[in-house]
C-alpha cells in the first residue's frame, strides 16, 4: 500500500468483541449506532454474523476492536462458538421491557463459562430504555446479577443514542487494562488470529475516550 | 492461472436477441403441453420484465402448473379452495372458533339435527377452559404459536422496509404484510419440525411479490394461495439449510458450505487458498446469508428477481445453480479478495458490491 497522507495512527491492540443475545432485542441497532451512528426502527433480521471494526482511543492507547454482532434466533445458536470461542469480551444484550430476554442473558451467560475465555471481558446492555416511560429504570436485579458474574451493566437505547459509548469505551477500558496486567504487557500485544489492524474505509477518527 | 475463468465484460444482450427470446418463451407457453426443459432452458436466461409471464414460468418450474394447461383451471381451484381451508383451520382465534361453534350448535338444535360433534357453549368442557393444559385444547395451541406469531409478525414488518410494495401505511403494504404473515403461520403450523426460521420472511417475499403483480387479476387476487405452495414447494428442496439439527451434516448448512468451498477450489484454487488459508475467511463468515436466503439480501429486489429466474430453472432445484453463482460472485472480485486482508476481505463479501447481475449470471454458467 502506498503512503496515504495523513497517516492514521495505527492501533497496536486490538479485541475481539462479541454482541449476544436473544432475536430482536437490538443488537444490530446497537452496533450500527455505536459504529456509524444510525438507526432504523426497521432493522432487517440478522440471520449471519455481521462483522465490523471501531477505532478509539482509550487512555492515550490507539484501539481497534473488531466486533461480530451475531444472530439471535434460537435456530441459528449451534453456529455461534466459531463467534465467541476466542472472543475477548462479551456484549450481552437484553431489551429491558422483556423479561425473557434477560434470562437468555444468564442462559449465554453459562454457555460462555463453559465454551469461551476463562477471563473473557462481560457486560450487559439493558437496552430500549427509551421504552421505559418511567424515569427511574428499576435494574436492581440486573445490577446484582451483573455484579456477581463480573460484568458491568448499562442502561441503554440504539433508538436515543444513550449509554452506548459508554459501554463500549468501559469494555475498552476493562480490556486494555487486563491486557497491561498480563504477563507479556502491551509491548507485546500480538495480534489474535483473525483480527487485522487494516483497514481501507476512512473513518472519523473518535475523540479520545479518556476520563477517570 | 489456467484455472481462472477469462470473460468478456458482460455486455446487454441486443434488443432483436431480448426480442426473439421473449416470443420463443410466449411460443413455450402457449403450447397445449408445455415442454418444460424447453422452458428451463428458456427461463434460465432470465424472463424478460416486459413479457408479463413470470408469474406463469414461475409456477411452471415449481412444478405448482402442470405442463397440461388444460388442468390448470381445475387444478388452480383445487389449490386455492385447499388454502383457505388451511386458512379457516390454522388462523381463526379460539374466540372466533367458540362463537362459530356455539353459532353453528344454535343452528343445528333450531334445525333438530346432530351437531358434528361441535360443543354448545352450554357444554364448554374442562378440556376447552381457556385455562386448561390440556394438550388438545384449542387455547393451549393457540398460546404455543402466539410467541411464533410474534415473531413473524415482527418480522414481516422488517421485510424489504424501503419498499412501498412491503412497507409503509398504505392499506395495500398492509395487506400484503397480512399475506405474508397469514403464509409463514400456516407453514410453521403444517411443519411443526421446522415451524418458523428466520429469513423464510426473505424467501416468500419474491414469490409474493411476482404473484401479487400479475397482470391477471384473478391470478393476482389469489397471489396468497399461490405463494404458499410454491413456497412450500421451494423450501421442499431446500429445508434442510434451515434445520438445526442437520446443521452439521452433509445435507445441511455446513455441508452446503464445504461444497461451496470445494466449487471455488476447482475453478479458482489461488482465491480459495488465500480466503480460507491466507486470511482465514471462513465460508459461513459470508456465504451462510447467500445460501440460506438464496440472495435476497445481497442485490436489490430486480436483481434478485432476475437471479431467481435462473435459479428456479434449475431442475434439481436451486441449490446446485445457487453455489456456482456464489462462486461466480467470489471470482468477480477475486482481485480485490487477492490482495485483501481478513477485514477488508470479509467486509467486501458481507456487503457485496452492486453487480451486472447478466454478466455474474454468465459466469456463473461457465461453471458447470
Amino acid at each position: 500500500m502506498g503512503s496515504k497522507p495523513p497517516p492514521p495512527p495505527q492501533p497496536s491492540v486490538s479485541f475481539k468483541l462479541v454482541l449476544l443475545g436473544d432475536g430482536r432485542v437490538g443488537k444490530t441497532s446497537l452496533v450500527l449506532r455505536y459504529v456509524n451512528d444510525v438507526f432504523s426502527d426497521k432493522q432487517e433480521a440478522t440471520v449471519q454474523a455481521s462483522y465490523l471494526t471501531k477505532r478509539l482511543v482509550v487512555e492515550g492507547v490507539p484501539i481497534m476492536l473488531s466486533i461480530w454482532d451475531t444472530a439471535g434466533q434460537e435456530k441459528f445458536h449451534a453456529l455461534g462458538p466459531i463467534y465467541y470461542r476466542d472472543a475477548d469480551a462479551a456484549l450481552l444484550v437484553y431489551d429491558i421491557t422483556d423479561n425473557d430476554t434477560f434470562l437468555r442473558v444468564t442462559k449465554w451467560v453459562k454457555e460462555l463459562k463453559q465454551m469461551a475465555n476463562k477471563d473473557i471481558v462481560m457486560a450487559i446492555a439493558a437496552n430500549k430504555s427509551d421504552l421505559v416511560r418511567s424515569k427511574h429504570i428499576d435494574t436492581n436485579e440486573a445490577a446484582s446479577y451483573a455484579e456477581s458474574i463480573g460484568a458491568t451493566l448499562f442502561v441503554t437505547s440504539a433508538k436515543a443514542g444513550t449509554g452506548i459509548d459508554d459501554i463500549f469505551s468501559d469494555i475498552a477500558k476493562r480490556l486494555l487494562e487486563k491486557r497491561k496486567n498480563s504477563s507479556d504487557g502491551l509491548s507485546l500485544a500480538h495480534p489474535k488470529k483473525g483480527i487485522l489492524i487494516v483497514d481501507d474505509e476512512p473513518e472519523k477518527e473518535p475523540p479520545p475516550k479518556c476520563c477517570s | 492461472m489456467a484455472t481462472s475463468p477469462r470473460s468478456p465484460p458482460g455486455a446487454p444482450p441486443p434488443p432483436e436477441f431480448e426480442i426473439s427470446r421473449q416470443s420463443r418463451l410466449l411460443a413455450a407457453l402457449s403450447k397445449k403441453v408445455i415442454d418444460l426443459d424447453e422452458l428451463r432452458m428458456l427461463a434460465a436466461q432470465g424472463v424478460p420484465d416486459g413479457a408479463a409471464v413470470r408469474p406463469t414460468v414461475w409456477k411452471l418450474l415449481l412444478g405448482y402448473l402442470q405442463s397440461d394447461r388444460a388442468l390448470w383451471e381445475q387444478e388452480l381451484a383445487k389449490k386455492r379452495s385447499q388454502y383457505a381451508a388451511f386458512k379457516e383451520e390454522f388462523l381463526s382465534n379460539p374466540m372466533e372458533t367458540a362463537r362459530r361453534q356455539e353459532l353453528e350448535g344454535q343452528g343445528s338444535e333450531n334445525a333438530g339435527s346432530t351437531n358434528n360433534g361441535l360443543l354448545h357453549r352450554s357444554e364448554v368442557t374442562q378440556e376447552e377452559h381457556p385455562l386448561s393444559l390440556g394438550k388438545t385444547s384449542v387455547w393451549n395451541q393457540f398460546f404455543e404459536y402466539s410467541e411464533i406469531m410474534e415473531q413473524i409478525d415482527r418480522d414481516v414488518k422488517r421485510t424489504h422496509p424501503d419498499m412501498h410494495f412491503f412497507c409503509g401505511d398504505s392499506s395495500f403494504a398492509k395487506s400484503n404484510q397480512e399475506s405474508l404473515k397469514n403464509i409463514l403461520i400456516i407453514f410453521a403450523k403444517l411443519n411443526a419440525g421446522i415451524r418458523y426460521v428466520q429469513g423464510m420472511n426473505e424467501i416468500l417475499a419474491p414469490l409474493f411479490y411476482v404473484f401479487r403483480n400479475d397482470p391477471d387479476d384473478k391470478n393476482a387476487n389469489f397471489a396468497e394461495a399461490d405463494s404458499f405452495f410454491c413456497f412450500v414447494e421451494l423450501l421442499s428442496g431446500f429445508r434442510d439449510n434451515f434445520c438445526q439439527k442437520l446443521d452439521n451434516s452433509a445435507v445441511g448448512i455446513q455441508g452446503t458450505l464445504s461444497k461451496l468451498s470445494q466449487l471455488v477450489a476447482k475453478y479458482d484454487g489461488e482465491l480459495q487458498r488465500h480466503l480460507e488459508i491466507t486470511t482465514e475467511v471462513n465460508p459461513q463468515f459470508y456465504a451462510f446469508r447467500w445460501i440460506t436466503l438464496l440472495l435476497t439480501q445481497e442485490f436489490n429486489f430486480a436483481d434478485i428477481i432476475h437471479i431467481w429466474d435462473t435459479l428456479l430453472s434449475d431442475p434439481d432445484g436451486p441449490q446446485e445453480t445457487l453455489l456456482r453463482i456464489c462462486c461466480a460472485m467470489l471470482i468477480l472480485v477475486r482481485k480485490r479478495l487477492l490482495v485483501g486482508d481478513f477485514t477488508s476481505n470479509l467486509k467486501l463479501l458481507q456487503n457485496y458490491p452492486p453487480t451486472n447481475i447478466s454478466h455474474l449470471l454468465y459466469v456463473a454458467n461457465k461453471l458447470h
